[in-house]
């Protein structure tokens, strides 16, 4: 026997089945039934009766129960919901058996009375009022002959039930005042097949014959010394479960009058109900009187099979010990279940006791072995009867619904709540009323109004309001509009759909409006009124969105897979300029079994949508167009079935706008519901990692900066926000030494003064290879820049560069380019447009006189411009080659020395090592020209010196750095001192002693450099970090002596 | 100081609001307040808060402590408490008077709340109450409370440095007496 569960309070217990044998129902002082799942069930479902049950019985899907309040209830299973009610006495009713087929009720109260009640017409048809004490139990003869009750007189009256005549009274028990001070509760059985009415008499069981009511036999025991309290006979109408009031619990076979087994309530408590499982026969079921249930497992429930184990223990057959029983009987627990069979008996209403005791038992056996007779209320045999698993149930489409609203059947709801309004319906027997109410009242004051035509749609913008009715029997659909934003006295205006065309779905925006109908039509209205377009959709629909310009509609593509929706969205540009369709029919992904909650759009335009289970997606463009998940309310929530009712979407400021529902999908009216607020969460893998938070914030942070900038908004704390997550990663994963992953960060980057920022943090970091590799992605990106940049400033430049590039050498590879670049340099569109227009048909443009300078200097001359294969055969020589074009260069001091304004913002990034450094930085030379190589070298010096813009002389005409007039200043004084040198030498004197010069003097050159320099149309390159390296200083002025020189040759 | 003093500096306590209107950043000299987005709640000192109410520009959102809840436990804890137990908000008297006073329809069973609130404020009152009472009776001469609150502190303020400055008073003068009465020698 396991362990016993207490399912009640103190107090007289009662249990049964339910007609499958898998549930078991108890009941019990505490006013509660218990459904448990089958034995080992320990959560139970409890329906609260609210008074005391006494009584409790099984019958077609539904549990009667006998309560204090003196009625026998009924309530559906398993809900529990009130059913009705049988009937009632003047006092409470003790004990009630069901007939088998549910046909029959019969009853026995306090108040003497014994009614048999007929389930069908629910009258009653018979009324015994024969007893002169409280009924303990009745028994209904198989036959549905004869009932036959026991009471507290001490009698056991059998009687018809037809016309309620006495048949028989039998003076056997102990006569008493009430069913608490009986000995026995007296529970009889009939014998399945109505022949012998089985009656317990103290601890024997006096067999009587049904005609003559002669006893011909008593089923007795020595080791059944109690009074045996129930009965209840097993299904299978050959053995007989016995409850006493110490606790024993014996099985007795009927044909021998064998006691086959025994078992004790561990606790010696009396038995007050037995059941027996309809389904398994093995197993029975009891209840003590102080609220325990049990389970005995029975060896010889089953027929045949338990047959052999009976024999095996032979002892069972024998007046032996328990243990002797427990042992033979193999499964049988070694605990007293007999007591389990009495219980079942009595109190449990398991059909099959019920059955037992009427002497259906052989029915409900057959019943459960074979077929049923086709009596409904009759149980369903479990095993025979179930529905192939296999059985195919396709998934039912969701129905559809207006996003932002609350189901139609509640009486008060809300009918849309987006970011403009709320609007509330009211519904009851007299009234049906709108409530719209808008979030900001400069948009309109609040409304109320009638909705004598039962509009159940609705949808709100800052323009207009759309309501819309279903089809009613013989009403069409109606489409309403209040357009409060309209300037001309008409400020609504409404169609009826056709017959037929029942309106699904609505969505409106401040200058259009869109309607789903059930014919599968999208018709698109003006917000004035007029019908602009119909349109079809491939299924049915399930919701509208709209904003702007654009319409999202999602609408049943077919048949899911088991559990899932297939759903269609289409994202159309219904209105402006251009009718297009950015999204054509594309599955809309939802979470596994799972249906769409909400769809709309954010503030700024994106569409979003949430499914049942909580995660938020977003149409992301950045990245194809696919859809990406931003969130999961559910990670927010606090308890299993509290959900979050979406109602708004802003992206700038990163936050999901929402309504908590705690237990439920959606909020109540009353209270007013609060909004909360709920940030993005992109579901990033471990996202308690400090980098998975980094990675996080970037790709939020990028996304949503761009998604802003597409719609032209600001979004500069955003921009700050994914580039200070990008430097924080690119920190991360250089100080966990992983190189190359901080390298893929660095091309992640798109700034250049990230990548500055990484480099010089590589670089303090000690790690040189990194920053090395950094740079050079540096270099990269500033050459393509520059290509890029070159397009936009081609026109710009060239009027002042066509006149240098005069006297320019350029390269070769440059001439290609600027050939390239001359004809798309035309072009006033932007260096974008300018690639993409780049072709044959634009070299006509290039009409102006520009050109015919342009065309004289063929190799137009591009300062800016890095010539790809040039400094890509450049940037592999190492230092040696400047040193070479030293030597080549002649000397000379040129007189205007006018440094092309480039300002090396790349250069700026020193690396530790000098040797790195000294490649970086002739990489750099090598890929301009060499007139530019030298500007730059002096620019570098003079930004050395001092800050950065300074260098940024003009452009084109002269351009002066403050080297280049302190030297003019100085040079004849030098050459004067050193006469025999050669200019050169004069230079790079020269460009010593212009460092060594105090600070606050090279200050005041770079001043009057930057007063007398003419700032041209330059751009500036801005360095993001001043570098005093002093290698940098070292190398300087042998590069600024070649370019100096190369500047001397060139000029 | 004077109750309306103490409400004044109240007035400073953060409470949350759903503005109807829209409206970028006000940049004030107290500090900055905004933006305000119609239909979202955003925090606001009170005495906007209450400007607001009154010109009808806004809904209260009730604090997270000025629920039946929170307050009933909070009155427990102080009633089984003997000493002053921490308040949800240091002007917690205020600002739930003022809220209730022009919130009514803002704040869910506004009159359990009034009174929860009033009888927590009576239980620390008389609390004060009667350690004022134990300490003059000790006769010590220092004595520390936590948690009080400015509104409950200037209830007894005046009354109380005035009662103490009389006492001493009083003392020095018995205490001149006896000496007095010592040092005259008949």
């Amino acid at each position: 026997m396991k362990s016993l569960k207490l399912a009640h309070n103190d107090g007289h217990t009662d249990v049964c089945y339910d007609s499958s044998g898998s549930f078991i129902l108890t009941c019990g002082s505490d006013g509660k039934v218990c459904i448990w799942e089958g034995k080992d069930d320990t959560d139970t479902s409890s329906v609260n009766l609210g008074d005391k049950i006494f009584a409790i019985a099984f019958q077609g899907g539904r549990f009667f129960a006998a309560t204090e309040e003196n009625t026998i209830r009924i309530h559906t299973f398993p809900d529990g919901v009130s059913d009705g009610m049988v009937t009632r006495f003047t006092a409470p009713c003790r004990h009630f058996v069901v007939s088998d087929d549910g046909s029959m009720l019969v009853a026995g109260a306090d108040d003497f009375k014994i009614k048999v009640i007929s389930m069908e017409e629910n009258e009653c048809i018979c009324l015994y009022s024969e007893h002169q004490a409280p009924i303990l139990s009745v028994s209904i003869d198989p036959t549905k002959e004869f009932i036959a009750s026991s009471s507290c007189d001490g009698t056991v009256k059998v009687w018809h039930v037809i016309d309620g005549t006495t048949e028989k009274t039998l003076n056997l028990l102990s006569k008493c005042s009430d069913p608490g001070q009986a000995k026995s509760l007296c529970r009889m059985c009939w014998s399945t097949d109505g022949e012998f009415l089985l009656i317990p008499v103290g601890n024997e069981i006096q067999v009587y014959l049904n005609s003559s009511w002669e006893i011909v036999k008593k089923l007795s025991h020595p080791n059944i010394t109690d009074t045996i309290n129930v009965m209840i006979m097993c299904p299978d109408g050959k053995h007989i479960a016995v409850g006493c009031s110490n606790g024993d619990i014996g099985i007795f076979e009927l044909q021998s009058g064998k006691l086959i087994d025994k078992h004790s309530h561990p606790k010696h408590l009396p038995i007050t109900s037995l059941a027996w499982n309809p389904n398994s026969w093995s197993e029975l079921a009891f209840c003590d009187n102080v609220g325990q249930l049990g389970f005995l497992e029975l060896v010889m429930a089953d027929k045949k099979e338990q047959a052999p184990k009976v024999t095996n223990g032979t002892s069972i057959f024998d007046d032996a010990d328990d243990d002797a029983l427990m042992t033979a009987s193999g499964h049988v627990a070694p605990r007293d279940d007999i007591d389990k069979y009495l219980e079942d008996d009595d109190n449990s209403i398991d059909i099959g006791s019920i059955k037992r005791s009427l002497n259906l038992d052989n029915e409900d056996e057959n019943s459960v072995a074979a077929s049923r007779d086709g009596d409904d209320n009759k149980i369903a045999p479990a095993p025979v009867f179930t529905l192939p698993p296999d059985l195919f149930k396709p998934t039912p489409p969701q129905p559809p619904f207006q996003p932002g609203s609350t189901p139609e059947h509640l009486s008060s709801r809300f009918m849309m709540w987006n970011n403009v309004g709320i609007i509330r319906q009211y519904v009851s027997e007299e009234e049906n009323s709108i409530d719209i109410e808008f979030h900001d009242t400069t948009t309109h004051h609040a409304l109320h109004i009638d909705n004598k035509s039962e509009y159940v749609l609705a949808d709100l913008s800052t323009q207009a309001v759309l309501l819309a009715s279903k089809e009613e029997d013989d009403t069409c659909s109606k489409l309403f509009c209040m357009h409060f934003g309209s300037w001309d006295t008409h400020k609504e205006w409404f169609y009826t759909m056709p017959m037929g065309e029942e309106i699904k779905a609505i969505t409106a925006t401040d200058t259009w409006v869109a309607v789903a109908t059930e014919l599968r039509n999208i018709r698109i209205f003006s917000i004035g009124g007029l019908q602009r377009q119909v349109f079809s959709i491939p299924g049915n629909v399930v919701a509208l969105a709209s904003h702007g310009n654009q319409l999202v509609v999602v609408y049943h593509k077919g048949m899911g897979l088991p559990g899932d929706q297939h759903l269609g969205v289409s994202v159309i540009c219904v209105h402006g300029r251009s009718r297009k369709m950015l999204i054509n029919g594309d599955s809309l992904p939802l979470s596994p079994k799972s249906k769409l909650s909400w769809i709309g759009f954010s503030e700024e335009g994106s569409v979003f949508y949430m499914d049942v289970d909580g995660v938020v997606r977003m149409l992301n463009r950045q990245f194809a167009y696919t859809w990406s998940p931003v969130a999961n309310t559910k990670q927010h929530v606090k308890g299993k079935s509290d959900h979050y009712w979406l109602v708004g979407v802003s992206e700038r400021l990163q936050q999901i706008r929402c309504v908590p529902c705690k237990g439920s999908r959606f909020p109540a009216t009353l209270p007013r519901p609060a909004l909360a607020v709920l940030p993005f969460q992109l579901p990033l893998c471990e996202p308690e990692s400090e980098k998975s938070q980094y990675e996080e914030s970037y790709q939020r942070s990028y996304l949503f900066a761009k998604s802003l900038s597409d719609y032209g908004m600001d979004s500069e704390d955003v921009n700050k926000q994914y580039r200070e997550s990008l430097i924080k990663l690119f920190a991360f994963a250089a100080k966990a030494s992983r190189d190359f992953r901080a390298l893929e960060v660095c091309d992640m980057m798109e700034d250049q003064s990230l990548l500055h920022l990484a480099a010089t943090y590589a670089t303090r970091l000690k790690r040189i290879q990194l920053a090395e590799r950094v740079s050079e992605i540096m270099q990269r990106r500033q050459e393509e820049e520059e290509e890029n940049e070159d397009d936009g400033d081609e026109r710009n430049i060239h009027f002042s560069q066509s006149l240098r590039s005069k006297g320019n050498t350029v390269n070769s590879d440059e001439e290609n380019d600027n050939v390239n670049m001359t004809s798309e340099y035309d072009e006033s569109t932007t260096p974008d447009v300018k690639r993409i227009l780049n072709g044959p048909m634009l070299k006509t443009h290039t009409e102006k006189e520009n050109h015919k300078v342009q065309e004289k200097t063929t190799p137009r001359y591009n300062p800016f411009k890095i010539s790809r294969s040039d400094s890509s055969e450049k940037r592999s020589i190492k230092g040696t080659q400047v040193f070479d074009k030293i030597e080549k260069v002649t000397p000379k001091s040129s007189g205007i020395i006018a440094p092309l304004p480039v300002s090396i913002k790349k250069s700026t990034k020193k690396p530790s090592s000098g040797q790195a450094k000294l490649s970086m930085f002739n990489t750099k030379t090598e890929k301009l020209s060499s007139k530019t190589n030298e500007d730059r070298a002096v620019n570098a010096k003079s930004q050395h010196s001092n800050s950065q813009e300074t260098s940024e002389g003009p452009v084109f005409k002269k351009k002066i750095s403050a080297f280049s007039l302190w030297f003019e200043e100085v040079k004849p004084e030098l050459q004067e001192e050193q006469p025999d040198l050669s200019l050169d030498d004069v230079s790079q004197l020269a460009t010593e002693r212009f460092r060594n010069l105090p600070k606050e003097e090279r200050e005041v050159w770079v001043q009057k450099a930057k007063s007398s320099s003419e700032c041209g149309n330059v751009k500036k390159r801005k360095l993001s970090e001043n570098d005093t390296d002093p290698s940098q200083e070292t190398k300087a002025p042998q590069h600024a002596t070649a370019k100096l020189a190369k500047f001397a040759k060139c000029d | 100081m004077d109750p309306s003093e103490v409400e004044f500096l109240a007035e400073r306590e953060l409470v949350k609001v759903i503005p109807n209107f829209t409206h970028d950043k006000i940049y004030l000299i107290s500090g900055d307040v905004g933006p305000f987005s119609a239909g979202l709640p955003l925090p606001v000192p009170l005495w906007l808060a209450v400007n607001l109410k009154q010109r009808q520009k806004c809904r209260f959102v009730a604090p997270d402590w000025m629920d039946i809840d929170v307050l009933k436990e909070k009155k427990q804890e102080e009633a089984d408490s003997r000493f002053f137990t921490p308040m949800p908000s240091p002007h917690y008297m205020e600002i739930t008077q003022l809220l209730l006073q022009w919130g009514t329809d803002d704040i869910p069973k506004a009159d359990e709340i009034r009174t929860l609130v009033k009888d927590i404020w009576d239980l620390r009152i008389a609390k004060l109450r009667s350690s004022i009472d134990v300490f003059v009776k000790s006769g010590e001469s220092h004595a520390k409370l936590n948690y009080l609150t400015l509104m409950e502190i200037n209830t007894v303020r005046l009354f109380l440095t005035k009662a103490l400055n009389h006492m001493h008073q009083l003392k020095s003068v018995t205490s001149r007496d006896t000496t007095n009465s010592n040092s005259q020698a008949f």
